[in-house]
């Protein structure tokens, strides 16, 4: 009775007896209606319960695809917003084809660094998908940064937590606005600089994208004023709470402005006129 | 032969004896008299557990069929002792007696001792048994009631049987 032959034994005894018990329980649940609907009550529970475990099981699996399929979602919806923003409030003006001004594709993070001076990202987006230099990176919850350089499917980012980035931001409730920038302290924390003293700021405004610059469009959310520095009595340095979790970012949107080389050539050519 | 023809008339006795007692006998809905655990208990010792197993399945369900009660519960419950009889005997009498495949008489293991083994083997039948039949329909003080009843009465009934007809014969 030991080893290998034992174990067999005691295999064949034990399916021998779960046959044997699954068989009356068969028979029991065909010969009396109140123990058929108890036992098959109790599989399809089990059965259930199972189904419930394997469906959560599969769920968590497919966590990462159903991110996809939602961070694509976001593109759609962002892409569609930035069409309806085009349409011009006078119904007349209406233009028989509207065309959109940003463009997003959507991006994941393959790197970042948030602990430093001057903090980058790695995108797995580049060339190949569109992405170019200069292009805006953003989330729902406000600026991220710049693109400094591509390769063919990746892009490098500088991070809005860099002292050297800034960007053009406006208060939400009086349109004034200034340039944003990271004081390279606290990742959850910015300063818009030079408004005006007489701007009516007050702690808890909000602070949005201006749009004045052809990188990033305008009222994406960046954060709230938490408080506010008058500087030389000429104008007022605002302490911004940033919505932006840098020490959490997973999925980004490239924007690209379907219109920057024109914008940006119309500059050009009139700084050269200044030039002359 | 001898031995096992003896054998094969003490199974058929048992189980004539569980149909006249399912047929005729009703003493309650508390208690169900009931020998086929007898005759489980006493499948030679020497036999495979799965060989035993096949054939308390073949009892049982000759009893349920014969008794008119639902298909399948009896043989149930005799399947499950058949499956922990041995492990019983060796925790209720010595390894020994397994070892040699010797079922010890009450004189040989003590009064105790086979009271013992016949308790927890009606326990086990009657689980299982009660379980099935009531499947959760009776509350539980209807269900231990019937347990402990049926379980006390067919201690009596199996020891007045054990006695009459091994110790008798041995």
């Amino acid at each position: 009775m030991t080893g290998r032959p034992a174990l067999v034994r005691n295999a064949v005894t034990v399916l021998v007896f779960i046959a044997l018990e699954v068989l009356c329980i068969v028979m029991i649940a065909n010969n009396s209606v109140v123990q058929r609907y108890k036992i098959l009550g109790g599989i399809r529970e089990a059965q259930a319960s199972l189904w419930q475990r394997t469906s959560d099981i599969r769920s968590y699996f497919s966590l990462r695809k159903d991110n996809l399929a939602l961070v694509q979602e976001n593109e759609d919806l962002r892409r569609q917003l930035s069409l309806y923003e085009a349409i011009p409030t006078d119904p007349d003006s209406l233009p028989s084809h509207l065309p959109s001004l940003y463009s997003y594709t959507a991006a994941e993070i393959v790197k970042s660094t948030h602990g430093k001076q001057h903090n980058y990202l790695l995108i797995n987006k580049g060339a190949r998908q569109g992405i170019g230099e200069g292009m805006g990176v953003i989330t729902a919850n406000g600026v991220v940064g710049i693109v400094d350089a591509v390769s063919d499917n990746y892009a490098y980012v500088i991070s809005f937590l860099n002292t050297e980035q800034s960007i053009s931001a406006r208060l939400v409730k009086s349109d004034h606005f200034g340039l944003m920038r990271w004081e390279g302290v606290n990742p959850h924390k910015a300063t818009l600089t030079e408004i005006s003293l007489y701007c009516g700021a007050a702690e808890g405004d909000s602070v949005a994208t201006s749009g004045h610059s052809s990188i990033f469009p305008p009222d994406i959310p960046v954060g709230v004023i938490s408080k506010i520095k008058p500087v030389s009595g000429l104008y007022l340095n605002l302490e911004i709470d940033l919505f932006q979790d840098f020490t959490s970012l997973r999925h980004v949107y490239v924007v690209a402005n379907n219109d920057r080389e024109e914008i940006e050539a119309l500059v050009n050519e009139e700084e050269k006129e200044e030039k002359k | 032969m001898k031995d096992n023809w003896g054998r094969i008339l003490f199974y058929v006795i048992i189980l004539a004896l569980q149909i006249v007692l399912s047929g005729y006998v009703n003493i309650g809905p508390y208690i169900y008299l009931c020998c086929l655990p007898l005759l489980v208990i006493y499948l030679p010792l020497d036999q495979e557990t799965g060989v035993s197993m096949i054939i308390a399945f073949a009892c049982g369900l000759i009893v349920d069929f014969l008794c008119d009660g639902i298909m399948g519960l009896n043989a149930a419950a005799a399947v499950a002792l058949a499956a922990v009889r041995k492990p019983l005997y060796a925790a209720c009498f010595s390894k020994d007696n397994l070892e040699r495949a010797v079922i010890p008489t009450i004189q040989e293991a003590g009064v105790l001792r086979h009271i013992n083994f016949i308790l927890v083997s009606l326990a086990v039948y009657f689980i299982v048994y009660i379980c099935l039949d009531s499947v959760g329909m009776e509350s539980l003080t209807t269900t231990l009631l019937r347990f402990v009843l049926s379980c006390a009465a067919n201690l009596v009934l199996i020891l007045a049987l054990d006695y009459s007809m091994f110790n008798s014969r041995r």
